[in-house]
């Protein structure tokens, strides 16, 4: 029984050592002469592995320009009028006046910079870019934005710089209905019935706006109209807003020379049109009157799963726009670059190198306390970090630097438990019984001190910021796993002693 | 008595750290901090390092940093929190022109004046998940140990903790970096853990000292 127990031990140690040479040394195969690992690479954050800079400028900063010569040329006016009376007078006043004209006009432009770029950050949050930064020169009004590297960069990156002037605006006269700062909240979604897949968008408007809404959605009603009209009584049935857009203006064209006698069609023939900066996505009518103050539209619909994701971001960089301010000054794009990341490999080797080596004294410390057991519990907790790492690996969780400082966190959370496991059953005299109980109590102390632990991972792991998020996941897999681990393995050695 | 000396010391570090801050402000990296760029293409492959070498030639003592652009390993990107001058533009070019054997121009190299990134926007994505935490975490010690001093405590201990890690920035002028953060997070985590382990011993210790007493 004795020999049993004692092979049960070596075994088990020697499963551990097996799974830290794949999970360190990985494993391997040939494929095309080449080695290939056959474990999943770690993904890398952007902090680690890089991110796109896009360098923003002003393009009209005639705005201000021509606003500060406009009032140079006033204040010369006023000058000029008032040189016939008193002329040394008034050109120390001409002075004073540019000067203060000039910085008021520096500190307008500074806040219309400041502005953009908190527009800048709301659209890229609205649009759950994990990991962003905004800085801006208020000085000259660029803008830098680094954003992680990935599909949806590029599309990103074209719709941002959007100066996002949203409206609602009366197809015939031009009058402007309603605008972004009556809109509350954008929603985009898709459905899908029988493989066909539909998308669409949801612009949710403000109490205030609700009834402006209802308002315009029965003005501009259009069912009482022509039936060839139903096609822009519903207010998007075709794949893009594009061909919705030249089919609406046919109708609405037809109507108008089928009914060019009738005052009534004129009246029918009332259209919306739903703007961003000044271009047309969509004329249409309403059929039906608006109660709830959501305008909900279809902008896309397709049997290909792929292509209707595409038309899904697309209604999200859109909602971005329209759900923010638009930017009180154009900006368009100097600048767009991959930058790889400052943090070196070799620094991410040195953040590894440091945990290795409290890891190294933690463990050294535990064999001079507890001995031989100190020695088994520290390749426990090799084992631990190995398995680790190896879920890391094959979950695809993004490890950034906040992640790499979670695995140092968990083998310390790992350790905490070992040691007091090692308090609690250091005693020769102990039966296995009692060992037994001790480990059942230390573990379930365990649990109950993981809890405030978990509960921060799961926060960290619901927030879209790729560094916290990637620290959550490590967390949290570093808590279950080490559960797990102790339930099985150390519990295994426990009763194998 | 040992306590309050203590913690008039601790106030002390962060009254001081926080008037270093509000005077002449946190030392921030150059990654962070306000400068200018040098975009460049040379065309062959480069590493960080020879580009390192080459712009420790060019701006002597001046700080700066060096990152690979794009995904080809030809191309560079320079900071420095200095302007740069017109001297300094054409030296970087011959001396890139002479270790690559090139022949770039000074109109090639793209400078480029970039902002600042305010360690406010650093900052704020943090706030609210650590914030919550704090919240879940003081409201499970509050049902855990039913009473306000266990959670009362880990909010001092967190702050304690928090704080001699800005002071430690603050006074010995460490430049906030992409490193301050992480730490910020794992110091957090790390008084969350230890507080919670000594915590869940003592209550032990508690039960068995109680369980002892109690007359047979």
């Amino acid at each position: 029984m004795k020999a049993q127990n004692k092979l049960n031990v070596v075994l088990t140690v020697l499963v551990i050592i097996l799974i830290s040479i794949i999970s360190f040394a990985g494993v391997y195969r040939l494929d095309k002469n080449q080695m290939v690992s056959v474990l999943p690479n770690y993904i890398l954050g952007t902090d680690i592995s890089g991110y796109r800079k896009i360098t923003l400028e002003v393009i009209n900063e005639n705005d201000g320009e021509q606003s500060s010569s406009e009032t140079v040329e006033l204040g010369a006016t006023e000058n000029a009028t008032q040189e016939e009376n008193q002329i040394a007078e008034n050109n120390i006043q001409e002075e004073t006046t540019n000067e203060i004209d000039n910085e008021t006009l520096k500190e307008e432009n500074a806040e219309k910079y400041r502005k953009s770029a908190d527009i800048f950050r709301a659209r890229l949050k609205s649009l759950k870019v994990e990991d962003y930064t905004v800085s801006c020169d208020e000085n000259s009004g660029k803008i830098e934005i680094t954003i992680p590297e990935n599909d949806q960069t590029d599309t990103i990156i074209s719709d941002i710089v959007q100066t996002g002037e949203f409206s609602i605006s009366d197809t015939n006269t031009g009058e402007i209905l309603l605008t972004n700062k009556d809109v509350k909240s954008v929603n985009v979604g898709v459905t899908e019935s029988y493989g066909y897949y539909l998308a669409g968008m949801n612009i949710n408007f403000k109490t205030s706006a609700s009834k402006k809404l209802k308002n315009i959605s029965i003005d501009y009603n259009s069912n009482a109209v022509i039936e060839t009209n139903t096609v822009s009584n519903d207010v998007v049935q075709n794949d893009t807003v594009e061909n919705e857009v030249a089919e609406t203006n046919t109708v609405n064209n037809g109507n108008e020379i089928d009914n060019e006698d009738s005052d009534e069609s004129t009246e029918v023939a009332k259209t919306i049109d739903l703007k961003i900066d000044n271009v047309t996505m969509l004329s249409t009518g309403f059929s039906e009157t608006i109660e709830n103050g959501t305008l909900s539209l279809t902008i896309g619909s397709s049997t290909d799963e792929e292509e209707i994701k595409e038309t899904v971001y697309g209604g999200y960089n859109v909602a971005a726009i329209i759900e923010n301010d638009p930017l009180p000054v154009e900006y368009d794009v100097t600048g767009n670059i991959y930058v790889q990341s400052t943090i070196q490999v070799s620094d991410v080797n040195i953040i590894v190198y440091v945990i290795i080596g409290i890891a190294v004294i933690l463990s050294v410390l535990m064999i001079i306390k507890f001995k031989m057991k100190g020695l088994l519990f520290s390749i426990l907790s090799v084992g631990y970090v190995a398995i680790l790492l190896l879920v890391i690996r094959c979950a695809n969780v993004v490890l950034s630097i906040e992640g790499i400082f979670a695995i140092g966190l968990s083998y310390i959370l790992n350790l905490v438990f070992n040691y007091i496991l090692l308090l609690s059953i250091n005693n020769k005299e102990l039966s296995k019984k009692e060992r037994i109980e001790k480990y059942d109590n230390t573990l379930k102390k365990y649990g109950l001190t993981l809890i405030p632990v978990v509960l921060l991972s799961i926060i960290c792991c619901f927030i879209n910021w790729d560094t916290i998020y990637s620290f959550g996941m490590v967390m949290f897999w570093g808590i279950v796993i080490s559960l797990l681990y102790n339930l099985t393995i150390t519990n295994l050695l426990i009763r194998n002693k | 008595m040992k306590k309050k000396i203590l913690y008039v010391v601790l106030a002390i570090i962060f009254i001081v750290a926080l008037i270093l801050t509000a005077v002449v402000g946190l030392k921030v990296d150059l990654n962070y901090a306000e400068g200018n760029t040098i975009t460049f293409t040379v065309g062959k492959n480069i590493t960080t390092e020879e580009i390192s070498n080459i712009a420790k030639e060019v701006f002597g003592n001046d700080e700066f940093l060096v990152q690979e652009v794009e995904m080809f390993g030809d191309s560079a990107l320079i900071k420095v929190r200095k302007d740069i001058t017109e001297g300094q533009l054409s030296n970087l070019c011959t001396k890139l022109n002479e270790k690559y054997e090139i022949e770039l121009e000074t109109s090639d190299l793209d400078v480029n004046h970039i902002p600042n990134n305010k360690l406010r926007n650093v900052i704020q994505p943090y706030i609210i998940p650590m914030g919550l935490s704090t919240l879940l975490i003081v409201a499970f010690y509050a049902i855990r140990f039913k009473g306000t001093k266990k959670m009362l405590n880990l909010i001092k201990y967190l702050i304690i903790a928090e704080g001699l890690l800005y002071s430690l920035y603050a006074i010995c002028r460490v430049p906030v970096n992409e490193l301050t953060m992480p730490l910020a997070v794992t110091v957090y985590t790390l008084v969350v853990i230890i507080y919670s382990a000594v915590n869940e011993l003592s209550l032990d210790t508690k039960q068995a000292k109680n369980e002892q007493n109690k007359p047979e």
